[in-house]
Order: structure tokens, then sequence, then C-alpha cells
């Protein structure tokens, strides 16, 4: 058994059961989130397990996993920071904001900090462009930035990740269990 | 015209996302009423007369798109579309968050009505939070009998499961969108033929917009008249405007469908900064621009937004004041549909691409005439040419801010750099 | 009506708009449209103008009303500015290059750009050059939907879109059956192969079509040629077997054909002795030898005729025996696949041939597919099969390895070896306690059913499950899948008739399709997948000799009086032997002269039977076309034709009597096979007058009823499937759609017997393993042709496969020599480690001679058709340290 299968077996049960049976392959991006939480990223291993377990060819599933965003193929940092600067939050100062951003975290767009802890992605529009600029960290919306507010929360992520080193917070996409309550 | 809260009742009604709340308030009577006493041909025929139209952009008669299923073929399946993409929309992401019942119930009653056993609400992937509601309420729900086998003690059976996406615009098409419930890439299918036939699993299946769904239990409640009364005559109701960019308060706005144009911008402080309108982009990045004096006293709704030349969509108005930069906005839109291109076929692959570099040119202040004509002949090759719709969405940006705004272009092509959406004056 | 650039056409005419284009003589460019596959409108190159609208042709669908223009300037303008954005993006050859040279798109519009340079050679057929991709996922299609493999896939997105086999994945070490599909589909060069590449760059190149000379499914071959060599093979489009499908071996394996082995001159072994050594003769002194040493053992002579010949030849053979030398000792290597088959089913039903067509795969709802490794042993079937199952049809499958069908079956009965009677039984047992029964046909075609159901009920799968190692609840489970079937489909192998049990295991599938009334209708029956290209026709020419051509009974008078007419000599009035009854005659010296046509009995029969005859036979002939390992045993060996080098004839499994052409000439000094044959029946007092083969077969329709209707000018195209009653009659798809011509079948109620090989020599303690040998994909039986091909760099050798837990208690690690020995002999391999064979099994190939596979098999046959039981032989496996 996998690192996939080991670690989320009942989460993997639940997925699979959401869809009539046969249509098993309904369950891929549920397993390729289990398996990127599971792996820290895409790896092939991780590819292969997803396909063994969905009785899928292991080139669909790469296939899948190079179609959307949210899968991530290479190592990535700890909180993986997706900030959106697309139109709407353009329009209300998110270029501008970016070199804040990329200052505080310690790393440029599509880089990862020197420290591991961060990787900054710009990403297209969010659905919350009433409280731009925005960002979702590890899947969690962080709205209506100010510099004050990120300095806060960057020292609150690395004080968490100081407390302990070796958990890194999967990249938001691991099982349902795992993420936070609605924001408010 | 004020708000008037159809959908968006948690705005009056505190922690209307408790199920408690919600059945205090008459949720998922609806659902058990209509299961129990009514035929589904009766929900089918009130949301038919109510003249509810797809909140989710085509503005296409709910009750009609139902009534395609085929009656007796077996089984069938709502989908509901939560894969809010289009930039300057976020409406369902309000209302799964905060009024997640009234999307779920509204979901059963449309099942029940197709005669639909199953429910599966696909969320973007980035809406993890929605999921995490979502998959809570319809197991509260469940466990209180509202949901699930063998409805109030009769036949029918309804399921409700929430499904991810993973980061790809073009998930909002419905037959994309089916196709990444499937497990395959979220690409396009062929039509005809049309989900209503053969959707989901090649069953017969209803595509469904949050919003759309979220009108369902209040017009079961209260009758088709009511609805109809709200708004105007062919665009029956409230609608939930996203009001973006350069306003006073961006954020949710449901009025009635018909309201003026002013009335809106006024609920939402008007032009910020004190600026002069320029232009909104009224459905997003999809939709061509507008320009203010076409906007004076429009009344807003599908009919008259089209006839003013541009589209209401999904009512995401992205607001552009005085001293935007239109070459700057189309590379924005630009550089989203790039990014969206599902790589399928080669007029939008190549074309959007192409688009993107002209565009990163014009910005930068290294483009020339012959860039501004290349866009025009780019724009040839992909109208009319490609597989699904997001070829066309890529184009009303550059085109209509083309035809309206020229002079950006020229100063673009005259060497001027794009400051950050600032035009220069 | 649809107006096409004026030119009316009929709606009903057309599907598409396409369709509608292309009746009205229109030319519409296209790169991603194929015939074989569902119109998806990728490439947008066949945008036409439909009432004012521009739409994709081939998605498009065609009503009346329409009016259509296929050459306007605003088409014109935007295919040219389409090949414009091709050509930034890639460098495409082939179809879609010839499109930007028509449309005048030069690459200049749009500046060039980085591209997916990714380039692949690793692969011993196929080529990849993704600069010259144009991402029309055209492969993508194919290599899914036709061949049912999933080898690539598009990833990443827009600009970014990609063909993809894999990140940084050699392309020989993908999955890849190189069926060659995606090569000959892709429209931009970007996947090549070998042979089109060579093709390319030769002039003057003219196509034949003709008939794969490899398996009994009979694909069509549109073959290229400069004249003197096979240059390059696609599959015939037009053709019904294949519809332009191909596999490895018959697109690819055909580097033998002027390969420097070839015999090019006949051999004899001077002063009658064994041991002087095989040296070149004319063939005049050849002939003679060979004519006057038939002659002289007169009486004492047999024959093996040869599968891999055609019709013609194989009519000519046993007329020289029977007419020739009065013999009735001729028959063909139909009695060691599926000559229990031909028993079996003649017992059952009367013919002992498929029922059915194998188009009629697509229209079955439910597969059993039994003791068939299917998409190696017939791999464009296979891949048939594969299809049905992607659309929804439920499979079965017996057999005790875990095949690429097995593992998507809905059923995998995975039976122990030699089982296969007590299995057949508990799912006719299964089937009656579900009452899933077809009461009506049984009542109204057979008789016996009340018997049967008493009789198998002591199969019941829960005892069963105690011989087959198979779960009664598997057993159950299958039983309802195929009593719910409307259209149950039956396909099966060697894996059924190559047991002691052979011919009655065949009989008891005709039994579980006769239960469910599965015969007579489209889609529905028992279908043998013949090996042998043309195994087929060898039988029904005669090459057996208990039945004249068309299964003719010699004993029944009218029969003698018609081929006496036409022989002009009298029938024989031996009994005539089978060939492992000619290999004992021949030890025991009752037979001292074998005539072997195009067969290699020392690397395929078991050394048992063979080895004894060899050694006490005074006169061997071989006719072949390479110094097998049984002509180096010759006395006289005559160079022959390969079928790429002749006229003729083959009949597929379906019974499709199907036309070979001659490509190109023998290699100069061999000789047509019918040409060899009718010398020798000159030189022995029947002189034949046929100047051609189509004389040949106009003589066997005279002869022979089931193919009274069939001359060549008649098998232009899709050739005929028998019976062909007269020169009208279109040929027959489907057999026993109103009786059986054993009239109402009686349901044949069979014992299982446990094979005598399992007691042989010290038993289960000294033998613990159970052989089960066969074929891989790449090679071909006994590999004369296809080792030396390409073929070779795919797969070099044997393997033992072995479950990994066996492997383990025997210290043996994957690709570690090993011995396998039996009570028989021995062979020696490489082991693979597999989890495909159950523990207590294991498989070997018998493509390689230095392997010696048939060493170990032993001589137990078939107890109805003699067929050798290949498929059950106790050994132990030994690692060679």
């Amino acid at each position: 058994m996998g690192t996939l299968q080991t670690t989320f077996p009942a989460e993997i049960q639940a997925a699979i059961a959401n869809y009539p049976p046969g249509r098993q392959a309904s369950a891929v991006l549920r397993l390729l989130y289990l398996a990127q939480a599971a792996y820290g990223h895409l790896t092939p291993e991780a590819i292969d397990e997803v396909s063994g377990i969905l009785h899928m060819d292991p080139t669909q599933v790469r296939g899948v996993a190079g179609f959307y965003t949210l899968f991530l193929e290479h190592p990535h940092g700890g909180y993986v920071v997706q900030y959106c600067n697309d139109l709407p939050c353009a329009l209300r100062g998110a270029d501008d904001f970016l070199p804040v951003v990329a200052e505080k975290l310690g790393c440029r767009p599509g880089e990862t900090s020197a420290d591991g802890l961060f990787t900054l992605e710009c990403v297209m529009c969010l659905a919350a462009c009433d409280h731009a600029p925005m960002m979702q960290v590890n899947l969690e919306y962080v709205l209506d930035l100010t510099p004050e507010k990120l300095d806060a929360l960057v020292a609150e992520w690395r004080a968490k990740a100081a407390a302990n080193p070796p958990r890194r917070p999967p990249f938001g996409f691991g099982p349902p269990s795992e993420m936070a309550a609605p924001h408010g | 015209m004020g708000e008037m809260h159809v959908v968006l009742r948690h705005r009056d009604i505190p922690d209307l996302h408790d199920l408690d709340v919600y059945v205090a308030h008459g949720g998922y009577a609806q659902l058990k009423r209509a299961v129990t006493t009514m035929q589904p041909a009766e929900v089918l025929d009130i949301v038919k007369a109510s003249g509810l139209r797809g909140r989710g952009g085509a503005g296409f008669p709910t009750g009609l798109k139902w009534s395609f299923c085929p009656r007796d073929v077996y089984p069938k399946y709502i989908v509901v579309n939560n894969d809010e993409s289009e930039p300057g929309t976020f409406k369902d992401h309000e209302l799964t968050l905060r009024n997640p019942h009234q999307v779920i119930e509204g979901a059963a009653l449309a099942a029940y009505a197709i005669g639909a056993q199953a429910v599966y609400i696909y969320c973007r992937g980035e809406f993890w939070q929605e999921m995490k509601v979502l998959e809570a309420a319809v197991a509260r729900a469940r466990a209180a009998g509202w949901l699930g086998q063998r409805l109030h003690g009769t036949d029918y059976t309804c399921e409700v499961y929430v499904t991810p996406g993973a980061g790809a615009y073009i998930c909002g098409e419905e037959t994309a969108l089916l196709n990444s419930l499937e497990g395959e890439l979220g690409q396009p299918r062929l039509k005809p033929p049309f989900p209503a036939v053969a959707g989901l699993y090649a069953r017969p299946t209803v595509v469904n917009n949050t919003e759309t769904l979220a009108n369902v239990p209040p017009i079961v409640e209260k009758g088709a008249a009511w609805f109809k009364a709200i708004g105007t005559e062919k665009s029956p109701g409230t609608k939930v405007f996203c009001l973006s960019g350069h306003v006073e308060r961006p954020g949710n706005y449901e009025v009635p469908l018909g309201t003026p144009f002013e009335d809106l911008m006024a609920l939402a402080g008007g032009v910020w900064k004190g600026r002069a309108l320029k232009a909104i982009m009224p459905a997003g990045a999809s939709s061509p621009v507008t320009p203010a004096a076409k906007l004076a006293g429009l009344p807003l709704d599908w009919e008259r937004v089209a006839a003013a030349g541009s589209t209401l969509g999904s009512a995401s108005f992205i607001v552009l004041d005085e001293t935007t930069d239109m070459v700057w906005v189309a590379d924005k839109t630009t550089r989203f549909f790039q990014h969206e291109s599902c790589g399928k076929c080669s007029p939008c692959r190549e074309g959007t691409y192409w688009l993107k570099q002209v565009y990163r040119r014009l910005v930068a202040g290294q483009g020339t005439a012959a860039d501004v004509d290349l866009i025009g002949d780019i724009a040839r090759q992909i109208d009319g040419k490609c597989f699904c719709p997001l070829g066309e969405f890529a184009l009303s940006a550059p085109r209509s801010t083309l035809q309206l705004f020229r002079e950006d272009y020229d100063r673009a092509a005259a060497g001027a750099a794009a400051q950050n959406g600032q035009a220069h004056a | 009506m649809i107006v096409v650039d004026g030119r009316p056409v009929a709606p009903d005419a057309a599907h598409t708009v396409l369709d509608a284009c292309r009746t009205a003589g229109a030319h519409v460019p296209t790169l991603c449209h194929d015939a074989r596959v569902e119109p998806r409108g990728h490439c947008r190159a066949c945008l036409v103008d439909v009432d004012g609208r521009l739409v994709p042709a081939c998605t498009t669908p065609a009503h009346d009303g329409q009016r259509i223009a296929t050459d306007t300037p605003a088409l014109a303008a935007y295919r040219r500015d389409l090949c414009e954005l091709m050509l930034a993006e890639s460098a495409p050859r082939g179809a879609a290059a010839a499109l930007c040279a028509a449309t005048g798109a030069d690459g200049t519009r749009y500046p060039p750009r980085a591209r997916d340079g990714r380039a692949d050679d690793s692969h011993p057929y196929l080529r990849f050059d993704l600069e010259a991709c144009i991402k029309c996922r055209l492969c993508v299609q194919v290599c899914e939907d036709v061949q049912g493999q999933f080898v690539y896939a598009f990833a990443g997105r827009g600009e970014g879109a990609h063909l993809s086999w894999g990140d940084g994945v050699r392309f020989a070490d993908t999955d890849c059956v190189a069926c060659g599909a995606c090569a000959s589909a892709c429209p931009s060069g970007a996947i090549d192969d070998v042979d089109r590449r060579r093709a390319t760059s030769t002039a003057g190149l003219r196509t034949v079509r003709t008939t794969c000379g490899y398996c009994g499914v009979g694909c069509q071959l549109d073959v290229r040629t400069d004249g003197t060599d096979v240059v390059q093979i696609d599959g015939t489009r037009a053709a019904s077997v294949n519809a332009g499908h191909l596999c490895v071996k018959g697109r690819y394996a055909h580097r033998f054909v002027g390969h420097p082995d070839r015999l090019t001159t006949p051999l004899v072994r001077r002063g009658g002795r064994r041991d002087a050594p095989l040296v070149p003769a004319g063939w005049d002194e050849a002939l003679d030898l060979v004519a006057r040493k038939m002659d002289e053992h007169r009486g004492k002579v047999a024959a093996l005729s040869s599968s891999r010949c055609t019709n013609e030849e194989n009519y000519l053979l046993q007329k020289w025996l029977r007419a020739g030398l009065a013999t009735h000792n001729v028959d063909c290597c139909a009695r060691v696949c599926h000559g229990p088959t031909a028993a079996g089913m003649r017992r059952v039903l009367g013919t002992g041939a498929a029922t059915n067509s194998l188009a009629d795969i697509a229209h079955a709802d439910v597969i059993l597919v039994s003791g068939s490794n299917a998409t190696v042993g017939h791999p464009v079937t296979g891949a048939r099969i594969k299809q049905a199952v992607l659309r929804g049809a439920r499979l079965i499958v017996i057999d005790p390895r875990r095949t690429e069908l097995a593992a998507i079956a809905d059923a995998h009965l995975q039976l122990r070896p030699g089982s296969n009677v007590a299995l057949l039984n508990s799912l006719a047992c299964a089937l009656f306690d579900l009452a899933l029964e077809n009461r009506a046909f049984l009542a109204a075609r057979t008789t016996g059913a009340a018997e049967l159901r008493a009789f198998v009920a002591q199969y019941a799968p829960e005892r069963a499950e105690a011989l087959t190692g198979v779960p009664a609840a598997l057993v159950r489970r299958a039983a309802a899948l195929w009593g719910n079937a409307e259209r149950p489909y039956q396909a099966h192998g060697l894996g059924m008739t190559e047991h002691f049990q052979g011919s009655e295991s065949v009989m008891l599938l005709c039994n579980l399709s006769l239960l469910v009334g599965g015969f007579g209708r489209e889609g529905v029956g028992v279908n043998p997948l013949r090996g042998q290209n043309n195994v087929q026709g060898a039988a029904d020419m005669g090459c057996q000799p208990d039945l004249l051509t068309g299964y003719a009974d010699p004993a029944d008078p009218a029969v003698r009086e018609r081929f006496t007419r036409v022989w002009g000599r009298p029938l024989p009035t031996d009994r005539g032997l089978t060939i492992p009854k000619m290999y004992r005659a021949a030890a025991r010296g009752d037979v001292r002269a074998l005539f072997i046509l195009g067969e290699d009995v020392v690397q395929t029969d078991p050394a048992a039977h063979v080895d004894p005859a060899f050694a006490a036979l005074d006169f061997i002939v071989v006719q072949e076309i390479f110094l097998s390992k049984t002509a180096e045993r010759a006395d006289v060996v005559l160079p022959g034709a390969c079928f790429f080098e002749k006229d003729g004839t083959f009949t597929n499994g379906e019974r499709r009597i199907q036309r070979v052409r001659k490509v190109v000439e023998p290699p100069p000094g061999a000789r047509a096979d019918w040409q060899i044959l009718c010398e020798l029946m000159a030189r022995t007092g029947l002189p034949q007058p046929f100047a051609h083969p189509s004389d040949v077969m106009d003589e066997i329709a005279q002869v022979a009823p089931p193919f009274a209707g069939v001359s060549f000018a008649r098998l232009e195209g899709d050739g005929l499937q028998w019976p062909v009653p007269d020169a009208a009659h279109p040929g027959t798809g489907i057999l026993h759609a109103q009786a059986f011509p054993v009239g109402k079948a009686v349901l044949p109620q069979v014992q299982y017997v446990p094979s005598p090989v399992l007691a042989n020599a010290g038993g289960e303690a000294a033998y613990p393993l159970r052989l089960v040998t066969g074929r891989v994909l790449e090679h071909y039986n006994c590999g004369t042709m296809t080792r030396r091909t390409d073929a070779v760099r795919l797969v070099a050798h044997d393997a033992l496969e072995i479950h990994p837990d066996d492997a383990r208690a025997l210290g043996v690690v994957d690709g570690a020599p090993v011995r396998v020995v039996s009570a028989y002999g021995e062979a020696r391999a490489h082991a693979a480690l597999t989890e495909a064979v159950a523990p207590g099994t294991c498989f070997l190939s018998f493509h390689f001679p230095e392997t010696g596979t048939n060493d170990v098999t032993s001589d137990i046959v078939d107890r109805v058709a003699d067929c050798p039981e290949y498929k059950l032989t106790p050994v132990r496996v030994e690692p060679i340290r």
C-alpha cells in the first residue's frame, strides 16, 4: 500500500462512494488533492497510486493533474500563497501591493522563499474582488490586505513553523477535515 | 429602487447558514411540501411560469431547460454549477458560505421536478471553504431527514454530493464541467447531444447555476405570480450584482432586474474618489466594455444591456473610472483568457497566445501601429472558429476597447507604457 | 436537399456536413478527421460556410435545406491564417504541411517561437518529433478508441498543451503495443515510424492489397512496394475485418521477406544418408528425388499441410496425397490447435467453425472470452473486444492468467490449469440455479435440458471450487451476467482446446450458449479465435484424414462419386492418420516417408512425439522459406515463397475467404508453393492443368458445395464468408440462424476427468507447478519470421512467468536464468516475476528454439481429436546458478 492509502484510507473510500459504482474515475480530483497532501506534491509515485486505486491509466491521471492549476507537480513551500492580481483586484491596487507581499514573504512570484516556508504565485480571479487586495494561503482566504495585516500573519506563520518544524501544513488541499471554518 | 433579498436572505437573518435557523425561517418546508403533496410536473410548471432565467450568464429560461429532460429515462442528475470563476464575480461565493441550505433546497426541488435522485454540487477548487460549508450543511440536513432516502415517507430519494474542481475557468462551461466531474480533462464537449439528453455519465442532466437554484424555494413558496411581479416582464425577479473595481463600496447588491444603473451605483457609493465613470464591464472579463454614455438611465436587465452593446451575463460589474487605461484592461483580460484556454483547438490556443504577445508589447510601450492592426486580424481568426465560447470571450475586451477607446491604443502605439492601469493624462 | 457549392446532395446521403461536402465532390481540408473514431473538431481545418456561418464540417450534423460553401474568399483567408498559427507553433510535415503549402501560408505571419522540441527514437519502430505536432490529439483518440490502449495524454493547457507519454519517460518504456495506429493517423508527421520514413524517401511506390500472413484474424494490408522489397504496410481502411487497424506483427514484422537467411535453392542429402550434409541441388534433381521416394514408399507416406500456406496449396497437397498417392494420411496443424473446436462444435451443432463475424463483437452486450489471450494472440480482435468493453459491454474471462482482457473483465475466473470441464459445468449449474436458462430456445432447438440440469447439479460452484480454485460466488456472478445477456458472444482460444478434454470443453462452451439462446443472431454465438492465418482454410480444404474438401465425408457414396469424377481417380480406402498417429506409425515403421509443407514441428510439436518418428523415418521432405529446426533434419528441403510472393486465398477465423496477392517476386531460386506441388504431382503421375491459383479455386468450387459460389473474381474487396452455395450467394455471416445442421442440438453431458499428465512421473510432489505454454504479442509461433525482424529488439527471448511467491520459495529472482523440468524433458528461460499468474501456475512461450519449450510438454493428447495438451504440464522450476 502506498503513502496515500496508508495516510487517508477512510477519505479515499468516502471520496469514491460519492459517485455511482463503476464511476470511480470521478473521484480523481479528490484523490489527487489527498495524494498531494500525503506526498507533499504530486510525485510520479503519487500519480501511480491514484491511478491504481481508480483503475485509470497513469498517463491519463498525469494529464488531469497537469490540466488543473491547483495540482502541484513540484516541491513547494509549506505555505502556498496565491495572490490575485487579476483585473478587478488590480483595479484596486493589487499590482502595486504585490511588491509588498513579495518583500514580506521573501520570494518573488513563482518562487519559494529561501527558508522553504513560502511559495508565492500570482493567480487569476479568486471570487473575492470586493476584498482586494486578497489572496489564498493554502486555500484559506486572506482578505483586505494591508502591510500591517500581512506583517502579523507572516509572524504567526513563522511562529507556527518554528514550533513544529517537521509538520509542514499541507497545501490546503488535504482532506476536508483539516480545513478551517469559514471566514467571517 | 433599493435592495431586495430573495437569495441574499442571510443579510437580513443572522446565522442563516445554520440549519436550525434556516428551518425556523421556513427552510426545507417547500421541499417537504413538494415531495409530499405535489407532482414533479407541478414544481416544474411553477418554475416555468415564474419566468426564472439562468443567473450564471446565459439567461436561459430555467423551467424550459428542465423540461428538455426526457421523462422516462433514469437515472438523471442535477448538477449545480458552483464553479464561479468569471473575473469580477463573487456572488455564489457569498451564497454558498452564508446561505447554503437555500441552494441545496433549490437543487433538491429541481431534482424532484425532473425526477433526478442525485445532485452534484461542483465547486471550483479554490472554494475549499465553501465545500466544507456545503458538505456540513448536506450532512446536517440529511441527518435531520430533509434529504436522503425515501423523503418524508415517500418513495422519493434525493442525495446531494459536493464535488471539487481544481482550478480551471473553462469548467464553468457546462459540458467541460461534466467532463471534469467524470474525471476527464475539463474540456468542452461537442453539442449536441445536450446535457439534458446525455449529460453526466451520458444520462439526462440539468446543469444550473447556484444563484438560479437559490431562487427556486421562494418561487415554489410564494408562487410564480409573486416572482413575476418583481423585475421586468422578460427578466423577472431579483439579481445579485457583483460590483468591483472603481466603486466606493464593492460588494454584492441584490436588486430587482430592471433597476436603473444609477440606482445600483448609488448603493455602492458611486465611482470612487469622486471620479467620473469611463466604462463598465457588465458581465466580468468576458463582456464587452460599455461606455458611460450608454449607461445613463439604463435599466439593468438582459434585453436592455444587450441592446446597449454588451451582455448582462452574471451581472458582474467591473467599474472603470476615467483614469483607466483601456489597453491595460484588455491586457489583463487577455492574460486571463490565455491562461485559461484549454488548448484543444488551435484558433483559441494560438490566437490567445498571440494576443497576449501583442498586448505585452503595447503595455510595455514597445508596441506599434501594426500591433494594433494585428489585434483585429487575430480576433477575426478566433471569432466564430473555436470549439467553445471561450475564444470569443477573449475577444470582448480587446475588440470593444479598440472600437470605443482607440485613443488609448494610439497612445500605446506611440510608445507610452501603461502605469498599472492609470491612463496618461 | 442540401446544396454544396451549387451542387445538390440528398440529405439522407450524409450524416455530417463533411459527408455532404465529400458526396458533392467538394474538397474540404481535414487534419484530425479519421473515419475510425468519432469526429471531435479539434483542428478547425474543416470549417466551411453553412448558411452564412463558419462551422466545422466534421462535427456539424447535415440536414435538409443547408446551403454549404466550401470555397469562399473568407474561408481561404481563414485557412491561410489557421495555417500561419500552426506554423508559428510547429514545423509540420505530411498532410499538415501540404495544407499549409496549399493555402499559401509560409510561416511569416507570426514570428516563430519556442516549440516543444522533444524527439524520441528509443522504440524499434515508432519515431517522435514533437516539433511537428499540431496538437490535434488524433493520436490520443486512436490509441484509446481503436487499440484500447492509453499511452498518450495531452498535458498542460492553453499554449502549454503538449502530447505526453509521461515526463522523462523513454517511449520504449511505455505500455505501447506498437500497433502503429497513431503513426498511421498522425497528420503532422510528429508521430512516424521507420517504414513510413523509408516510404517517404522512396520514389515510385505502388500499393498492393493482400491478407496478413500472421494470425487467423485475416487483417487486410495495403502493402507499399518499390517492386523488389516490402517498404511499408498500412491496414486497409475499407476492410470489414480490421478497418485499417493492425498489430505490431502485421504492420512491422515484414523484414524477414528479403532476409539473407531465405532459402534460394533446393537442398538434398546425397547418398541417401541422414548423416550426409544438406547441399544445394538443382530443382530437377530435388523434385525427381522427392517424387521417386514418395512413389517408392506408396502406402507408407504421409503429409503435413501448412496453415501458413494458401487454400489452393492446401487443396493441392491433400489432392496429391489422396488422388496421387492413394492415402488419407494428410493432416495439418489445426490438429494441434483448434482440431478439438472443429470436433466439439461439429458434434454438438453440426459445423465446426465460428458462427459469427468479427464485426459482431461490437453488437454483443456480454462477451465470454475463454482460454484466449486475445490482445496478444489475435491483437486486432482483442482490440475489438477492448473497444466493446470500453463502450459498456460486460466481459467474463476464463483464464489461468490475468491477461490484459482479464484485467478489465467484470468477472475473471482464474481457474487452475486443466480444470476447464469442471468450471464450465459449474457455470451451467449456476445458470440453472438462477433460473436464467432460456426455456423457449431450449425447447425449440435442443433436447436434454432436464437431463443436463440433473447432471450438472454435481458441479455446484461450491463443490467445483475444490477442483477449479475459482470462488463459488464469482462463478455465480459470472453466470448471472451471462444469463442476463441479451446478446451473449463467446470467443475462445487454445486454452480450451489444447487439453486432454479439449473437444469436450468446446462442447461445454456450446452448452453455455445453447442454455441462453445464444445462436443465430448478430452479436451472438460461439467463435473460436483461429490461430494461424489459414488454419481455417487448411481444414476447409480437407487437410485432415477423415474429411475431404468442404468437410465432405469420404464414406458418403455421393461424395465419392463427385470427387472421383473431378479428380479422375478413385478415393483412397485407408482410414488415414492424424499427426500424433503419423508420428507413432513412423516410429513403428508403418510410415516411411513424410512430406512437411511449411511447418516447424521440431520446435512446436512435443519432442516426445517428434523425435522417435524422425529417427525412424526413411525420408523427410520439408518445403520452407527458412532452414527451420525441422528443415535441418530433412532429407530434401524445397525453397518456397512467403505470402507476399504469391497469389491465392486465406480463410480467416470468421470463415472469410480473402485474396492473397503477390507483392514482390520470390527470391531468385525459390518458387511459389503451389507451383512446386503441381510439379511433384506431375512427376508422380498426376499432372495438373493449373496456370494460376484462380484455376485451383475453380476446381475447389466444383468439388466442395460450401465453396460452389467462390471464384477469384468474386473475392475482390472483402471476400466471401462460406458457405457460398452458388455464384449469386452473398456469403454467410451468421450460422445457424434457423436451425443447426444436426437438427435439435443434444445438450452434451461431460464428466470431468483429470488429465493423466497430472498423475505421471511422481505427480505433484515432484512437479508442483502447472505449466501453460503460449505466445507473446511481438512474436509469432516458432518465430522463423518474427525473429528475423526488429521484433527481437522488443522481445529477445522466451520468459518463464512465475508468481513472486513461488519464485521466492525457489530462490528465483526476476530475470534470473531457470531450468523448467518435467517428466518429459527440460527447457531453459529467464524468469519473469508477475502476479498475472496465480501461485502454483507458470507460463512459458515457445518462440525461440534455444528455449526448448516443447521438450517439456507431454505426449498426452485430447482424447477425442488427438490435439496435444500444451496447456498443462506439471513441472518444477530450478534456478541455474
